[in-house]
């Protein structure tokens, strides 16, 4: 099958910093026009899909099975979600704790009725698959998959269509890898169980959540600092960091540690942000949701923003990339393993009711139902200070687009927020109905950066292949895979992004003007390792399976997720890039 | 994915999920992780597999399919319920609802919307098993014998090998209560009514003056840093089990301002269906679709309440029903259709593994399709969920069915899924 786009205007993800990126540059013949002064787009281009893979150009002899000429349109590759909550205990605990639905005062799109409001801000997994595809994103990934939750967040992202799917494994509070680091181990035996621990739950990443805290509150400890010892084990999160972020290093991971900083919502904790950050010694690191990690203490409500300071450090960080976690105003559902500080905020719960969960000597989950509003101080400030860390971010190639979803906003605020990046005016609308003491005091006003679209390219596709090793996703260059997205160019950056004129997945046209066209093929990424051997090693010592029983008190094959598992309905299984250390 | 091929190997029978020795091969599953409880379901086995009979043929089936076809054809209100456990059969019968326009409501899912109602309400605080084994320091276990004959390893499974306070509220056995001292725990029977066990810890918790319970008691909830409640929602006879388990998780969050307590709240083998459907539809159950509309209805759409309504009020016009009800029954579990259900007089169509010889036709009602399926977990692999929600798991029980197979033994080829895709409705 190949399909021809005609006449369109590419875009792609570029550095900032000028220039082409590492990953996948853009070879063109002609028609480039200098969008801005920092970074390019072509016009007037055409792309070939031939089988579900790009082409610039039709190979001699082939015949075109269907063309479609789009002059005035861009096209982007699909866009990839590299942290969304999408599938797995808490999520779907979330599903049950809110079967309020909205009243149908709320507004709705007359014109076009698929885009009104989500059903719920944890929508089901069909919802979920297709509001995504509808915004042109084509892969998300489920960032806090815990270990004994992980064949079921594979199941939920299975039944969310359309989209390729990966998780990323919670580890660092499981009591294994806390025992193993108190009693001083020999890293090679946290690297093989860190080995095993992704093979055996088919995750692409490991992720560390609030690291040795969710087990600290376990023992009541209510705050545990980056140097402060777990009460029980007495390790620090310092040291959990390191050993993790060694091991991701030595089996050369694509995505570097995925982090939850200590501290969440706390006021201050920049400091702890920023140790964190140290704590992996120069390693690759990525912050997740960073604008809940970097509050500062002034101000006359003793919370300030210090996105300054977290934005310097990454723009002085090469091998640092945070995603931001914006909040943008309204209901939602916030959930996280991090139990310890949900509750802390469990009084702030609107609808009046909480879910707290202790599991599995791995971790926990807290889901505390939440209200975003622009008369609240504090939730004024978490608006600009996520505003603030992607307007002082140079590279959109390590800053990536996401409200932490759920727990910002529902994604389907993207399109909104893409406006605020791009639109100064649009920006200052809003930010002139914040609380006072938030106008009085933000320097938003006076941040006039504009986002390009090539930067929306760059943080929604580009960046967030590179930052998860997706090699042939998130461009548009030769061989990489046709997940293309065609918008039509309109002024208002929202209209355009909420509403593509078409999607393609794998080359098939899936989605058009509001109407499911197709299935598509659904991959599960899962990690690329430089010796993959090491988890299957892990698992052959009996002493391991074990120290695993008398844990758990079943058998590592009770919690393994098999390839068969993976591969029903034609579904696929592709290994994500091996990190090159150079 | 490792290459090891072998699906791990469990009992489900119950939801303890209890898994075989893995480090042993053969057909047939060391006994000693399993228990005596196992052996009595193996006479359900073998009960399902008279009554399947002589299996209809596959010609005859497929005319099955298509009388039940005809049924659903003219069908205007289609029910759906049955004893669900397993994700795939869960996945099927809500795709297949969404298509009819049904309803659907498990059988007995009182205890499991108990649960639901109290969720929704107030919110939960919940421990799984593995973390209630090794963090518990204070287990209070709510509830009586039909705990431990439902859930017959539960004290080894939380038993951590070490001696941990237990206090057993409600009326307990001698056999219960040697159960639980013989995994571990040093058990303190306190024979009361369950139904006003929230309300006295609240009490207690209160002042120390209004303590209804001997001065034991009370030293050991001052001195636990980590309070496990274990109830299982279907063991529980209490009124009100909603109310009830609010007013426990009102006490549980109060003794979390100063130290850690949850509820260990152990579900049936249902939840596997509650959670795959909460995923599909944002609901635990107890939906309709209403002109391609999702509704929840979490008091007014119930199995039992539709049945006992289309039984007693059935308008006839004419010689047709106005209505044209239909149940379709699905089952993942060996056991036979509930005797109310069959003599309803609803035309039924049955997706089980058990077959219908056996129930006597009298009883049975107009019209009744019987679309024979493998058993999720015994005949064919399944995923299911541990009763904590926490684990699922994949895979097959131990014992093969060859070793308990009567004369009559006939396996479909069918699973639940295969026929719900192929009925058909307008
Ligand atoms: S407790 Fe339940 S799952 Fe475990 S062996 Fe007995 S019947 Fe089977
Ligand atoms: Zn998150």
């Amino acid at each position: 099958m190949i399909t021809k786009l005609r006449g369109v205007r590419i875009v792609d993800g570029f550095s900032a910093a000028g220039g082409f990126s590492a990953a996948g540059g853009l070879k063109t013949s002609g028609g480039f026009k200098m969008a801005d002064g920092v970074v390019k787009s072509v016009e007037n281009a055409d792309l070939y899909m031939i089988d579900g893979v790009l082409s610039r150009v039709l190979p001699d002899g082939k015949k075109i099975d269907a063309e479609y000429a789009l002059p005035g349109r861009t096209v982007m590759a699909g866009a990839i979600d590299l942290h969304t909550h999408i599938g797995g205990g808490k999520v779907n605990l979330a599903r049950l704790l809110m079967p309020e639905r909205p009243r149908a005062t709320e507004p709705m799109r007359a014109d076009k009725p698929w885009l009104g409001p989500l059903s719920c801000p944890v929508p089901n997994t069909w919802e979920t698959g297709r509001r995504y595809l509808q915004m042109g994103y084509t892969a998300c990934f489920e960032p806090a998959m815990l270990p004994a939750n992980a064949r079921q967040s594979h199941a939920e992202m299975r039944d969310t269509p359309w989209l390729d799917t990966g998780g990323y494994v919670v580890l660092g509070n499981d009591r294994m890898l806390l025992e193993w680091l108190q009693a001083g181990v020999p890293q090679s035996m946290i690297t093989d169980y860190v080995a095993w621990m992704l093979t055996a739950h088919a995750a692409c990443a490991v992720k560390v959540v609030n690291a040795g805290g969710i087990d600290a509150f376990k023992f009541n400890q209510r705050k545990l600092d980056v140097d402060e010892k777990h009460l029980h084990f007495g390790v620090t999160p310092r040291q959990i960091l390191r050993a993790l972020a060694i091991a991701i290093e030595e089996l050369q991971l694509a995505h570097p540690l995925h982090v939850h900083c200590s501290n969440l919502g706390v006021a201050g904790n920049i400091e702890s942000t920023l140790a964190t950050i140290d704590a992996v010694e120069g390693r690759r690191l990525h912050v997740t949701h960073a604008q809940y990690h970097c509050y500062g203490k002034e101000g006359p409500h003793g919370y300030s923003s210090a996105a300054s300071a977290l934005a310097d450090r990454v723009n002085r960080t090469p091998s640092l990339t945070i995603d931001v976690g914006q909040v943008l105003f309204g209901q939602t559902v916030t959930l996280s393993a991090d139990t310890m500080h949900q509750f802390e905020h469990r009084s702030l719960a609107l609808p009046r009711k909480v879910i707290f969960q202790d599991l599995e000597c791995q971790a926990g989950c807290g889901i505390v139902p939440f209200r975003y509003r622009e008369s609240q101080y504090v939730h004024s400030l978490q608006w600009s200070i996520g505003l603030e860390l992607f307007l002082r971010i140079t590279d959109p190639m390590r800053v990536f687009l996401t409200t932490d979803h759920p727990n910002g906003g529902p994604f389907t605020g993207y399109p909104h927020l893409i406006r605020l990046l791009m639109d100064y005016d649009f920006r200052m609308s809003i930010f002139d109905r914040l609380h006072p003491d938030v106008k009085s005091t933000s320097p938003l006003p006076s941040l006039r950066r504009e986002y390009t679209l090539a930067e929306i390219a760059a943080m929604t596709r580009m960046g967030p292949a590179r930052a998860l090793g997706l090699e042939n996703r998130g461009v548009l260059s030769d061989g990489a895979i046709a997940d293309v997205v065609v918008y039509r160019d309109e002024s208002n950056a929202e209209s355009m992004f909420c509403d593509p004129e078409m999607v393609f997945r794998r080359g098939i046209l899936v989605y058009r003007n509001g109407e499911f066209l197709a299935d598509s093929v659904k991959s599960t990424i899962v990690a690329g390792m430089a010796d993959s051997g090491r988890g299957a090693d892990w698992y052959r010592s009996a002493a391991n399976r074990a120290m695993w029983h008398q844990r758990y008190g079943y058998s590592p094959d009770m919690v393994m997720v098999r390839g068969e598992e993976l591969t029903d309905e034609g579904r696929l299984i592709e290994a994500n890039r091996v990190h090159r250390l150079v | 994915m490792n290459d090891k091929s072998a699906i791990a190997r469990f009992c489900t029978f119950c939801s303890m999920v209890c898994e075989g020795d893995a480090e042993r091969s053969g057909s047939e599953m060391a006994s000693e992780s399993f228990c005596s409880r196992r052996n009595r379901e193996h006479d359900v086995l073998q009960g399902m597999l008279r009554s399947r009979g002589r299996l209809p043929d596959s010609l005859e089936q497929e005319r099955s399919l298509a009388r039940a076809n005809s049924i659903l054809e003219n069908g205007r209100d289609i029910f759906v319920t049955g004893r669900i456990q397993s994700v795939e059969t869960a996945r099927a019968t809500v795709k297949f609802v969404e298509r009819a326009q049904g309803s659907l409501d498990l059988w007995d899912s009182e205890a499991a919307f108990d649960t639901v109602q109290a969720i929704q309400r107030s919110g939960f605080y919940g421990v799984s098993l593995a973390e209630a084994r090794e963090s518990t320091t204070l287990l209070i276990i709510v509830g009586d014998d039909s705990l431990l004959e439902e859930y017959p390893r539960l004290p080894a499974a939380l038993s951590a090998g070490r001696s941990i306070p237990a206090l057993l509220l409600g009326s307990w056995g001698d056999e219960s209560i040697h159960a639980w001292r013989q995994a571990g725990f040093d058990a303190l029977v306190v024979d009361c009514d369950v139904q006003g066990v929230p309300r006295s810890l609240l009490q207690a918790s209160r002042s120390a003056t209004s303590w209804p319970w001997e001065s034991q008691v009370g030293d050991w909830l001052q001195q636990a840093s980590f309070t496990t409640v274990l109830w299982s929602n279907r063991n529980l006879q209490v009124a009100h089990g909603d109310l009830w388990i609010e007013s426990m998780m009102e006490w549980i969050a109060k003794r979390n301002s100063d130290r850690r307590c949850a509820a260990l709240a152990w579900r049936g083998l249902d939840v596997g269906f509650q959670q795959a459907c909460t995923w599909l539809t944002g609901f635990p159950g107890r939906i309709r679709y209403r002109k391609g509309v999702l509704e929840y209805d979490p008091t007014g759409c119930r199995a039992k309440a539709w049945l006992q309504k289309e039984a007693t009020d059935r308008p006839i016009v004419g010689h047709r029903r106005i209505r044209n009800p239909v149940l379709v029954w699905v089952d993942d579990t060996a056991g036979s259709i509930p005797p109310p259900v069959l003599s309803s007089g609803v035309p039924m169509i049955v997706v089980s593994p058990a077959g219908l010889s056996g129930t006597d036709p009298k009883t049975i009602g107009e019209e009744i399709i019987w679309l024979p399926t493998r058993l999720p977990g015994i005949e064919v692999p399944a995923e299911f969920f541990r009763g904590d929600q926490t684990l699922m798991v994949h895979g097959i029980q131990g014992a093969t069915l060859a070793a308990n197979e009567p004369e009559v033994g006939n396996t479909p080829t069918m699973v639940a899924g295969d026929w719900l895709r192929r009925l058909v409705a307008r």
